[in-house]
Formats: C-alpha cells, sequence, structure tokens
C-alpha cells in the first residue's frame, strides 16, 4: 500500500487526499493555517471569458467548457494543460470528447458528496449568480443555497432584493438600482426591502450566527410578511443565512414564504466560505491522518524526499514520507513568498513562468503596463512536467516522489482566467491519483 | 550653470540652516499641544511610533472572518476580532468610537492562532483597550 502525504489544507489538498484515498493509499495531511479557502465569495470558478465586456449583452454567456478549450489554447502555460494531456491520453478509457471538462466535472462531483457539501451547477452551463452589488457573475458550480438564483431561467421574473438595515457591508437597495440598470427590461420587476431595521450587527458571521439561533423564527416572519406585500416570484437573500443550519433554513424557507429564495454571492468576510472552510476541515479530519502543524523544512537522499519536519507551536517533530503532494499555495498561504526574491520555503523548488526560471528579480519586469492585465507576476510558481512533478531548468525532476497541485502551480492567475477552483480541483485530483502510484494506464472513470 | 539656479541654492541653504538653527534655541511651538487639547472632545489622540508600526501589521488583515468564528466557538461572550477590518480604515475614528465591549477578551490567542495572515490581534485588543482607557479618562 502506497503512503502519499499532502502538504497543505485547501481544496487541492482536499481534492488529492480524495483521490489517493479512493486508490487505496494510506493519506496524511499536514495541516498548518488556513489559507485562502474561507475567502470564497461561494462561486465555484471553472474557466472564465476575459474577452467578455461588462457591456455584452448578460444572456449570452459561454459555457465552462467552451472557456477551458480557449483557456488552454490562449495559455498553454495553464496547469489545465498538463491535466488535459494526461486525462486526454486516457480518452480511450471512457472519457469523451473534452476528456477535461469531463474530468472536472466528475471530480466536483466527488468531492462535494465527500465533503457533504451541496452544490449545484455544471461545466456544460455557466450559471449566473447576482453579487451583493448588483452585478452578476458567470461561474460553473455554486452552493445548493445559491441554486435558484441562475440568472438565465430568471427572465420575466419578480425579484425581491432582501437586505439587513444593522449589516452594514451589502446595501439591498442599491444593489437593486445597479441590477435594474444592468437587466431592467428582462425581468419583469426588481424591488428592495431592508429587515431588521433595529438590530446593528458587528459582521456577517454574528447575523449568521443568530441565523442558526433565535433569530430564525422572526427571520421566517418578518421574510414571510414582506413577501406578502411585494408578490414576488423570486427572493434574493444576503448569504448570511446561517453557518450551520443553512439547509434546514431554506427548507423552512421554501414552507414559510412559498417562493423560491437563494443567497447572493459574498463579499469578505464571507460566510459561504467559512461554510466551505468547515466542510473540508470535517472531511480531513473524519476521513484521513491530519498533522497540524507547519512542514518548515526537510531531508533528502538524492532527488528522493525522505522527510519533512512540522512545526507545531514551539514543538517540531519528524514526519517520515514516501509520496509528497505540495498542495501549500500561492503569495496569501504563504506556499510562495516574494521579499527580496521569489521562494518556496518548504522544498526551495525552483520558481517562474511560462518556462522562464528565476528567483531574484525587479519585479517590475513581470508587471504588464495595463492595470488590469494579466501580470506575469501573479502566476509565478512550480513549473512541473505533465504529471504535475516540479522540474528545473534543465527539464529535470527536482524531487522523484514529489507532485504539485493547486495554485502554486505557474500558469494560472485565478484573478483573470477564474479558474481557481477548477485548477485546484483538476491538478489535485490528478496528484491524488499520480502519487498514490497508479499509473497513467489506469481507468479513470469507474 | 546659470545665475537663476545658483540663487535657488543659496535661498535655499539659507533656509535650511536657519530653521535647524531655529529648532535648536526656539522652544516648541505649542501647535500640535493647543490641537490635541482643541479636539479632545471629539477624541482624536497620539500615536506613537511603536504603535504606528503596530497598526501597519494590521494591514495584513484580509477580512477573511476566521477569528470570528473562532471566538465564538471557544468563548461564551466572543468579541469579534474581524473588527480589526474597521479599525485599520481610520485608527483615531474607531478608537473613539469603539462601540465593542472588548472586556471579555481573555487574550487567549485562538484568533491568531487560525489567521492566516499573522495579524497580532492580541495586541490590537490590548492597543484599543489602552487607548480607549488613555482617551476616556482625559475627557
Amino acid at each position: 500500500m502506497s503512503h502519499v502525504t499532502i502538504i497543505g489544507s485547501g481544496m487541492a489538498a482536499v481534492a488529492a487526499a480524495l483521490e489517493a484515498k479512493e486508490q487505496g493509499a494510506q493519506v496524511t495531511v499536514v495541516r498548518g493555517k488556513p489559507g485562502a479557502t474561507a475567502l470564497s465569495s461561494g462561486a465555484w470558478d471553472i474557466a472564465g471569458n476575459p474577452l467578455r465586456h461588462p457591456s455584452d449583452p448578460w444572456q449570452s454567456i459561454p459555457s465552462p467548457l467552451e472557456n477551458i478549450e480557449q483557456l488552454i489554447r490562449r495559455n498553454p502555460h495553464h496547469p489545465y494543460r498538463a491535466v488535459a494531456e494526461e486525462v486526454g491520453n486516457l480518452a480511450q478509457f471512457g472519457l469523451g470528447q473534452s476528456a477535461l471538462g469531463e474530468f472536472l466535472g466528475r471530480s466536483v462531483e466527488k468531492i462535494s458528496q465527500a465533503l457533504s457539501y451541496r452544490i449545484v451547477g455544471s461545466v456544460q452551463q455557466s450559471f449566473l449568480a447576482l453579487t451583493p452589488l448588483g452585478t452578476l457573475k458567470a461561474t460553473a458550480f455554486v452552493p445548493k443555497s445559491y441554486g435558484a438564483g441562475n440568472f438565465l431561467t430568471l427572465q420575466g421574473a419578480r425579484l425581491l432584493l432582501v437586505g439587513f438595515r444593522g449589516l452594514a457591508s451589502v446595501s439591498a437597495p442599491m444593489a437593486a438600482a445597479v441590477l435594474k440598470k444592468k437587466v431592467g427590461g428582462d425581468l419583469a420587476e426588481i424591488q428592495s426591502v431592508e429587515l431588521f431595521p433595529d438590530l446593528a450587527f458587528n459582521s456577517p458571521f454574528e447575523l449568521a450566527q443568530k441565523m442558526d439561533g433565535n433569530l430564525q423564527e422572526f427571520f421566517y416572519g418578518e421574510l414571510a410578511k414582506a413577501v406578502k406585500k411585494f408578490g414576488p416570484t423570486h427572493v434574493a437573500l444576503p448569504p448570511v443565512i446561517g453557518v450551520e443550519s443553512t439547509a434546514q433554513i431554506f427548507s423552512r424557507l421554501q414552507e414559510t414564504v412559498g417562493v423560491p429564495c437563494f443567497e447572493t454571492l459574498a463579499l469578505t468576510p464571507s460566510i459561504p466560505g467559512l461554510r466551505l472552510h468547515k466542510a473540508m476541515e470535517q472531511f480531513l479530519r473524519s476521513q484521513v491522518t491530519v498533522v497540524e502543524g507547519e512542514a518548515t523544512r526537510f531531508e533528502a537522499d538524492g532527488r528522493t524526499i525522505k522527510r519533512i519536519f512540522v512545526r507545531n507551536k514551539d514543538k517540531e517533530e519528524p514526519l517520515d514520507v514516501s509520496q509528497v503532494v505540495l498542495a501549500t499555495g500561492k503569495y496569501l498561504s504563504g506556499g510562495i513568498s516574494k521579499t527580496a526574491s521569489f521562494e518556496e520555503p518548504l522544498f526551495h523548488l525552483p520558481l517562474g513562468v511560462t518556462g522562464k526560471y528565476f528567483a531574484k528579480i525587479y519585479t517590475g519586469k513581470l508587471l504588464a503596463d495595463l492595470f488590469l492585465a494579466d501580470h506575469p507576476l501573479f502566476s509565478v510558481g512550480v513549473q512541473t512536467n505533465r504529471s504535475l512533478q516540479p522540474i528545473n531548468e534543465q527539464n529535470e525532476l527536482v524531487y522523484e516522489n514529489l507532485w504539485a497541485a493547486g495554485s502554486i502551480l505557474a500558469g494560472t492567475n485565478p484573478a483573470i482566467d477564474h479558474s481557481g477552483m477548477g485548477t485546484a480541483i483538476a491538478t489535485g485530483t490528478l496528484a491524488g491519483r499520480l502519487a498514490s502510484g497508479k499509473l497513467a494506464s489506469m481507468r479513470w472513470v469507474s | 550653470m546659470s545665475a537663476k539656479y545658483l540663487y535657488a541654492q543659496v535661498f535655499l541653504g539659507y533656509h535650511l540652516l536657519l530653521r535647524l538653527l531655529r529648532r535648536i534655541f526656539q522652544k516648541k511651538s505649542p501647535g500640535l499641544k493647543n490641537f490635541v487639547a482643541y479636539y479632545r472632545d471629539n477624541k482624536i489622540t497620539k500615536f506613537s511610533r511603536h504603535e504606528k508600526e503596530l497598526m501597519s501589521q494590521w494591514t495584513r488583515c484580509i477580512s477573511c472572518g476566521l477569528c470570528d468564528s473562532i471566538c465564538a466557538s471557544v468563548s461564551a461572550y466572543p468579541v469579534g476580532p474581524s473588527f480589526l477590518q474597521r479599525l485599520i480604515r481610520s485608527v483615531p475614528d474607531f478608537v473613539g468610537n469603539a462601540a465593542l465591549d472588548l472586556d471579555h477578551c481573555q487574550s487567549c490567542g485562538a484568533c491568531e492562532s487560525v489567521c492566516p495572515t499573522n495579524v497580532p490581534i492580541v495586541q490590537a485588543v490590548q492597543f484599543i483597550q489602552n487607548k480607549e482607557n488613555e482617551v476616556f479618562a482625559a475627557t
């Protein structure tokens, strides 16, 4: 039985852990501080279309599948390419034409089930979700509580935007005004209402927690009153409808309010992000061995990593490893740091972007002229071969038992290509599969 | 070198010298003291160099809200450390008008243990408490 050690606790790490476990490997996850998971708006992006302009008609959205293919053509250094080649090779074993898209769709489904975090959406069709600012964002998958809010299906609807007066971060009237400007003619009516005029909240978290508890019944009553007054066909709620009991609240809403309700995407601090963070934590704790602490250094024998050292508070303990998946994220979670030079602080892997390698470089050289352009600086990372194993300038493997997954990989800039969650899941799953020692000739589909 | 340039150099040099000499021999201008006294009612206060360094560390906050959630799970009276988010927008404003009850903070450090960017949250709480005492005691 192979033994896979995964460093990191974000979505790429979870995907790798799930896949390696399914392959029968023994899985250990080294879990340091949380990374970017809790910042999630709730949208699970697979691939976006940077060529779309905000003034383009909002009803015609290319599907994530189309965007993936365009993304790989436009950016041959994107990690999707490695996955597409590796997975596409196996098309004969049961995956269809767009092997990567299908692989992603299935992987997302599996993760959602494993986390007991129910999501809706698909790679075949975009989901057009409402933001708290009243704009629309195309994505692939969203949590179940967002499910009724796909604007591609809302034409002719009478929409009621609900806000909470005491929650400073979102304003329903403002969002309604912005949304009216965008889609005004296509929806029958857009109205807004603010509930709980007398209650103030320090943070969205406080409100969400009260929604789990004693504010719930009051909320049903107030919302039912508002719905009776405005007569909407759909109700948009801020993404603060409970932390633990969101699913129960939404099924109760169905009974007490009677019209489909959905949450909008979240700004930070994000409650949907917190829900995802908790679901992932729960999964790791219950399904695999978790070592708490930060991996600080390692020992290698030639090109084989033998041991890593995990520091928890002031204690540092060695951990023997056989196969290692590095999924520590990029700048925010410290997977890569940039001070005087770029550094991958654990294995000191060579870093770069678009096939070039560098450590000390003037940051200005990695910035484009235009502010909103795709700056190579944010795509700097670990470069790998097709099997997601880090390579150096001479195209040699740096370590024979090391795989990399997630945003630490070079070539992806989620803010531009909108592929953050997709990259994490695709590369995480692939790395987990390859690290668990199953050869590429395995069937991908069971 | 043109005469204009030379004149400018000499002029600036003379005034630099004058200013430095004044600083040695003249008494300190009461401007800042007057200002602080005048705006005491508005709870505007001074910040030391050390405090300013501390403030710069709070800007690492990415407002993920994890500190709030852990605070609620370990404490019967959660403080909601994400107040930092507002703190960093305008420290003077916040210190004067903080509506939060920070007395329940036990400085257990649970919030710091989950912070992705290592913000010194406990120090921030202590800073606010000290500043509040200072500002409110004076009024």
